[in-house]
């Protein structure tokens, strides 16, 4: 049917991709907060990690409901960065073996336990365009694998431009993503623009307009349109103002806007499968 | 909306304790409730849950703290999304009537505060101690008892309709919102999407659209349970019920934690390869009703318009004259083939970790004998957790199923972490008397087959498989024989290495589970002590064989070596050089 609502399961897992800017300029302290852009995001993806492990429990168990990838890209390399957890042949790790991490840390602002998977490095250059090309594979044949499963979710987390390419064929490259299909739909591609310094954010906007440059607009045609389904979820239980025909797409965003941003990326659609109370 | 690490991580800093807050204000109440906690090594330590889209579930007490290894009274439900106005009707429907499929709750608003203030409703249930319906299925299946399911969904016709009789409609009848109590019966759970045909009730115009493989496709958010979604619902579960009981091969469209075996396609059109399974099989006119109304509410694009209704009332609602309304059978406590395999795992730290977790709720036994098979622990702070198979009702003649060994390889992984059992008391010893020996029939023989093999020479495998012989020759049970090898006694049973095997007979005997190799670098010893005082604390008799005292390891583990000088029988008395020693005798009755 195409239209996003396929829910995850054990016979048809969700995958979700991580695409993370690990280049010297992360290292810059970020804004709004007491540590670094490389540290918050890798806080806010171990945090989505977390939340859905505690979301595939079922008693005693974990249901294999999701699989991940993290690739960090910096100097002129693409590297798998959840050492501890290494990726099986499809590239990517499942929800069930993440969930064995021990390594936590207690983030006292908000009195949450994160779990330590992705880790946190900043150096060198911007390999955007290699990172984009490694993931096109990985999801490719996951797609190919899963023909009935909610189409892959990626999700690319930066500060910068690429070093590697001409920024104005992000597009293109985006679209050899985007043509990354299953009976659900098509791949979702989220571009994640993060700023160590202040400027006005742009949340999931539905149009280029008004954008700060070129730069943006390039990274905001590169991503996908939200799909109605999502803007459901991102209105109803999150509260989210969303407009029709918003991008999966921010920029400028500050730590607290890309942890909410990467909780309605990687919430998709959830049957209410309660076990209730058992 | 709240999330769920959120309100698992205030559990987990109370020490998993929840003080309820009262809905204004700050005050909370003095006694928390306890909250059942989960196998495993964070710190601290995490709550045993289950986890929706819009809710998680926690088991747990008021009157115990679960240090004892008690079982949970209570299910706390905590909303993460926006609990359903209507839920003060609910409420105080379910205390005002009563059937048995329902279970009873208090709602508690804003009972816990989050870091910024946020509150969280919590629903405060009964505890319902059994299998979701999936899991039930998955049992009986396997047990090869599917016929009984006839007679379940007899039971699940039954309550829906009396239900609809009550004006209490379920609108998210699924796999995991039916359960099948320890006891046998019925009983329905969450109740977000329940629509009230009671007068006074102002239920909502619209909510979750239930799960959508149980579902019709018309069903959306916008529409707040109707009679028809129901029974929709309802016949999807019965038909799967009465095909897999005609057909247990139909299990395999099962979608783990997703449906029972009906997919959206399938609800989309009969059109399908499952639909086709279905019209294969012949069922009494009846049901075949029943399947006939599915096929029509598939047929139609509006499930609320048009004439399902009306089938429903000439099928499925008519209901009792089927003679099949039983109360479900319990699957019997033997599955011939286990879904998974024991697992076994050793932890041992700090205070929090002496909790002793509740047994595997999915099996069926009741308080009673759970508990009493569970003395042992409460003699001491036993920490060896693991899922037991049983097989028998007495807990005392429980014993590891079948010939899976598959649980050593689980011990020896923790092997390297795990540090001595100190804390556990050991069951009682038996003295070996050196002339007569007296052996329950059941006892597991932990074998040092390095020690064995090189009692003979040349060191051969053959020399494993006759003492194999010799000991089922007195009657004992093969699938009891636990072979421990040293890494490197694969080399020196080959011919080339100067040992007497003449092919690979080593590795088809390791390909079996009689016969367990630990890894490199690592004296067998130590897995050997480990394995037969894990059998011993499932109840399981158990003899570890060897010539060898092990004391180098009495310091180290010195309850583990403890168990294994009270339960020593050294090979060289026991098979002499391939004399048969007369002394031992096989009885059902241990000395």
């Amino acid at each position: 049917m195409s239209d996003y609502s396929n829910t995850l399961s054990t016979n048809h897992p969700g995958c979700i991709i991580f695409m993370i800017d690990q280049s010297g300029s992360m290292g810059a302290h970020w804004r709004g907060t007491e540590k670094s852009c490389s540290f918050g995001a890798a806080k806010a993806v171990n945090s989505i990690i977390g939340e859905l492990v505690l979301r595939c429990m079922k008693g005693e168990e974990v249901s294999p409901r999701v699989m991940m990838g993290f690739f960090g890209y910096s100097a002129d390399s693409v590297d798998w960065c959840a050492e501890d957890f290494p990726h099986d042949k499809s590239g990517l790790v499942s929800i069930k073996d993440l969930a064995e991490c021990e390594d936590q840390i207690l983030d006292e602002e908000t009195e949450v336990f994160i779990p330590w998977i992705v880790a946190d490095h900043a150096y060198g250059n911007t390999p955007m365009k290699e990172a984009l090309s490694e993931i096109r594979d990985i999801a490719d044949i996951f797609a190919q694998n899963n023909p009935d499963s909610f189409p892959p979710i990626l999700i690319n987390i930066t500060d910068g431009r690429p070093t590697d390419m001409d920024e104005s064929d992000l597009p293109a490259l985006a679209e050899t993503l985007k043509s990354i299909s299953t009976s659900d739909g098509a791949a979702l591609v989220w571009n994640i623009h993060i700023s160590a310094e202040e400027g006005e954010a742009a949340l999931m906007p539905c149009s280029s307009d008004g954008l700060a440059d070129e730069y943006a607009q390039y990274l905001f045609e590169a991503s996908s349109e939200l799909p109605e389904s999502m803007v459901n979820i991102g209105r109803q239980s999150y509260k989210m103002e969303i407009e029709e025909g918003a991008r999966c797409f921010a920029f400028n965003a500050n730590a607290t806007e890309l942890t909410k941003l990467l909780v309605l990326a990687s919430s998709a659609p959830d049957a209410d499968r309660m076990q209730g109370d058992s | 909306m709240p999330t769920a690490t959120q309100i698992v991580s205030r559990i987990r800093l109370d020490d998993l304790k929840f003080y309820r807050r009262h809905p204004v204000g700050e005050g909370s109440e003095p006694d928390p409730y306890y909250i059942e906690p989960k196998r495993g090594k964070e710190n601290p330590p995490s709550p045993h849950m289950w986890s929706g889209g819009f809710a998680v579930v926690f088991p747990a007490s008021k009157d115990h703290d679960f240090l004892k290894n008690q079982l949970p009274d209570k299910a706390l439900r905590f909303f993460m999304g926006k609990t359903p106005q209507h839920y003060s009707s609910i409420t105080s429907f379910l205390s005002q009537n009563s059937h048995p499929s329902l279970v009873e709750g208090k709602l508690f608003p804003k009972a816990m505060e989050l870091r910024e203030g946020e509150r969280v409703d919590m629903m405060e249930m009964d505890f319902v101690n059994g299998f979701t319906l999936d899991d039930y299925v998955n049992r009986v299946v396997l047990d090869g008892q599917s016929a009984n399911l006839a007679g379940t969904a007899e039971v699940l016709r039954r309550t829906v309709n009396e239900l609809m009789e009550l004006g209490f409609y379920h609108g998210d009848l699924s796999h995991s919102n039916i359960m099948i109590g320890n006891d046998g019966s019925l009983k329905l759970i969450d109740y977000d999407s329940v629509f009230l045909n009671v007068p006074g009730v102002n239920n909502p115009s619209s909510g979750e659209a239930g799960n959508h493989y149980f579902q019709h496709p018309s069903r959306r958010n916008t529409r707040f349970t109707r009679g028809e979604d129901v029974y929709f619902s309802a016949l999807v579960i019965y038909v799967s019920l009465h095909a897999i009981a005609k057909e247990p091969g139909l299990w395999k469209f099962h979608d783990e934690d997703a449906n029972l075996i009906f997919e959206p396609k399938d609800l989309n059109s009969t059109n399908t390869e499952l639909w086709r399974k279905i019209d294969s099989l012949s069922f009494d006119q009846e049901i075949g009703a029943c399947v006939a109304a599915l096929k029509f509410g598939i047929g139609i694009s509006e499930l609320v318009e048009g004439d399902f209704v009306k089938k429903i009332e000439d099928s499925f609602a008519k209901g009792g004259s089927v003679s099949l309304i039983t109360p479900p059978i319990l699957p019997p406590t033997n599955p011939k083939e286990s879904p998974k395999p024991p697992k076994t795992e050793v932890v041992q730290g700090s205070d929090w970790r002496k909790r002793v977790p509740s047994t595997d709720r999915v099996k069926p036994l009741s308080k009673k004998e759970i508990r009493k098979g569970l003395d042992w622990k409460k003699k001491g702070e036993g920490i060896l957790k693991e899922r037991i198979e049983f097989k028998g009702k007495n807990w005392r003649e429980a014993e590891p199923l079948g010939h899976d060994m598959s649980h050593i390889v689980g011990i020896l992984k923790e092997r390297e972490k795990a540090p001595d059992l100190d804390s556990a008391e050991v069951p009682s010893a038996v003295a070996i008397e050196p002339s007569t020996l007296r052996l329950s029939r059941g006892t597991w023989f932990v074998m040092d087959a390095s020690n064995i093999v090189k009692s003979v020479q040349p060191y051969k495998t053959q020399t494993l498989l006759d003492f194999f012989d010799y000991l089922e020759s007195l009657g004992f049970n093969r699938e009891k024989f636990a072979a421990i090898a040293d890494a490197n006694l694969r080399y020196c049973v080959k011919p080339t290495e100067g040992g007497g095997d003449k092919g690979n007979e080593f590795e088809k005997l390791l390909a079996t589970p009689n016969l367990t190799q630990s890894p490199r670098a690592v004296p067998a010893d130590k897995d050997i002590l480990t394995i037969a005082y894990a059998i011993s604390l499932k109840g399981a008799p158990c003899k570890v064989v060897t010539d060898d005292w092990f004391r180098d390891h009495q310091r180290e583990m010195p309850t583990r070596h403890k168990y294994f000088k009270d339960n020593h029988l050294q090979f060289t008395h026991i098979a002499g050089v391939w004399s048969i020693n007369p002394d031992i005798i096989v009885s059902d009755k241990e000395e």
